[in-house]
């Protein structure tokens, strides 16, 4: 499969023209998928086109979608292999994920299936729809490390040293076992938000799914939307398209049953409006999506904080495949850290930012040497209650 | 195999999906995937709603044009193979167990003895390209020319 081609602007955050014929061939009903369908086959050919990886994705979807809407397409038997190729390697990670499960709840560790594992089984009611690279388990923040632990006596490693650190200052790390095989385990929602409570009401309001025979939670619907919008709105060098046809399935299935007044409170909680308002409107607007006027609207009228507006910017910043370091990504380093930050108190911001760059600049020496003697500075200056690992 | 033998799915290590009429089925210990026709669909949702195998042959008699003994081996002979494959297990019915009974759909179909085809090594079938590497009835028939590594299926 073919890289898309770099695009050097904030377009990279969008579905390309045939990535969006492609969503519509899957997410849409009657004539307009047809149509999309047909309008993508005039310019790409299923066998002869480098497909992008983005769109190789979509197939499974795509022949369902179709198979639905009683196409007649001489292609259906290669797209059903299609379907059958991710239904079976889904059925690999699902029986893994129901392993790892069983042991994390049998320990005594709640967990939350994120992504496509739940998306799968909670939203689009077919496991072999949305393919999957991996497993992304959910554990609660102060349980992470006992997590990473209990994974180890199975065999499973953090592919990052320092877990620890990983856990103060991101949101997952990647564990691995001598198979080879791989699983994503997160102890916040949100790549963006990563500070201790940020995760209470995702928790609060988990719906119960299983896994195979094993039992697990998803995010709830309203919940699943944001995570959903907001994780896929941000550039990779994967197109991560499918987020359209998660966010479609899980509006689909959850008629009813989202809180578009919840979901704007959460989103300005998480300070991910600007986000949220973008796919959402992308969504009604490109996908015919059922959302109400009302939820936009509301939206609209919630101004997204600074920080936002400056992260926006910066979401796209590789997009252009130069390896260089841009003032793009100075910005990108200053936003996470005031991400951090956020919600700390000005005596606990001072007292946490040296420890903040060191993990930034670890490897850097002589930066680091500078950050040491900083961090020693304020150890004098401020009591022990303030200083990392202290603080809550 | 007695006439009211019942059988069970065996469930975790065996998953399964009907895609538009045909089952598939992984057995996820022995790395092994399987595909089966119409009529081996049918056998397998009789299996999985416990029916006996005097009911099975029965609901099958009232869905397929066939002679009660064509249905007959064919549904012995069927079920031999799922067990073979560890696909299905027997277990002692219940002794309070209702017997199953279903409704004959209008016009019966055409009847053709179920068999099961299977791919014995799932990792190197998930190698293949899905589009470019299969032959046009998708995957996972493997293209003629593609890697002879790739196990064919046997019947």
């Amino acid at each position: 499969m073919a890289m898309t081609a770099p695009r050097t602007t904030l377009q990279a955050l969008w579905p390309t023209p045939g990535q969006e014929l492609l969503l519509r061939a899957a997410v849409t009903s009657g004539r307009r998928a047809l149509e999309a369908w047909d309008a993508w086959k005039a310019s790409h050919d299923l066998i002869e086109s480098e497909l992008d990886h983005g769109s190789f994705r979509l197939l499974a979807l795509v022949y369902k979608n179709l198979l639905a809407q009683g196409a007649d397409e001489p292609l259906m038997p290669r797209l059903k292999g299609i379907y059958r190729y991710w239904w079976c390697s889904n059925q690999h990670l699902f029986y893994r994920a129901a392993g790892v499960i069983r042991e994390l709840e049998g320990a005594g560790i709640p967990t939350i299936v994120l992504k496509g594992a739940a998306a799968s089984v909670a939203y689009y009611r077919d496991t072999g729809v949305r393919p999957m690279g991996d497993i992304d388990l959910l554990v609660p923040v102060n349980r992470a490390a006992a997590a990473v632990a209990h994974l180890g006596r199975l065999g499973w490693r953090p592919a990052r040293p320092r877990v620890q650190d990983l856990i103060r200052y991101q949101h997952s790390v990647r564990m691995e076992n001598d198979k080879g095989e791989g699983l994503d385990l997160h102890w916040h929602v949100l790549a963006e938000c990563v500070h201790r409570s940020a995760d209470e009401g995702f928790w609060k309001r988990a719906v119960p799914i299983r896994i195979l025979d094993v039992s697990s939670r998803a995010l709830g619907p309203t919940d699943a939307l944001l995570h959903a919008i907001v994780h896929g709105m941000r550039w990779n060098a994967e197109p991560t398209v499918r987020w359209v046809a998660d966010a479609m399935a899980i509006l689909r299935a959850s008629e009813g049953a989202i809180d578009w007044t919840a979901l704007e409170r959460e989103a300005r909680r998480q300070q991910v409006v600007l986000r949220l308002r973008m796919g959402l409107a992308y969504l009604r607007r490109n996908m015919g999506a059922p959302i109400p006027d009302r939820a936009l609207e509301r939206l609209r009228r919630t101004s997204p904080v600074g920080i936002e507006r400056m992260e926006y910017k910066v979401l796209a910043v590789d997009a252009d495949g130069q390896p260089l370091l841009r003032p793009g990504h100075v910005l990108l380093v200053l936003v996470q850290y005031m991400r951090f930050m956020t919600g700390k108190s000005l005596i606990q911001q001072i007292a946490e930012t040296p420890s903040y760059l060191r993990y930034r600049l670890r490897g850097r020496r002589r930066t680091l040497r500078l950050i040491t003697s900083l961090r020693s500075g304020v150890r004098r200056l401020f009591p022990r209650r303030f200083l990392p690992g202290e603080a809550a | 195999m007695k006439a009211h033998d019942v059988y069970r799915v065996n469930n975790p290590q065996v998953i399964y999906e009907n895609i538009d009429g045909e089952l598939i089925l992984v057995h996820m210990e022995k790395g092994a995937y399987y595909t089966t026709d119409e009529v081996g669909a049918t056998l397998w949702d009789l299996i999985e709603s416990r029916c006996t195998v005097s009911e099975m042959q029965e609901a099958l008699a009232a869905q397929f044009d066939a002679s009660p003994a064509e249905i007959e081996a064919a549904t012995e002979s069927f079920i031999e193979l799922l067990i073979a494959e560890e696909l299905v297990l027997r277990e002692e019915p219940a002794s309070d167990r209702a017997p199953q009974r279903r409704a004959a759909p209008p016009a019966k179909r055409p009847f053709r003895a179920p068999g099961l085809q299977s791919y014995r090594d799932m990792q190197d079938m998930l190698a293949l390209d899905p589009i470019h590497d299969v032959e046009a009835a998708g995957w996972p028939a493997p293209r003629a020319e593609s890697d002879t590594s790739v196990p064919s299926p046997s019947a």
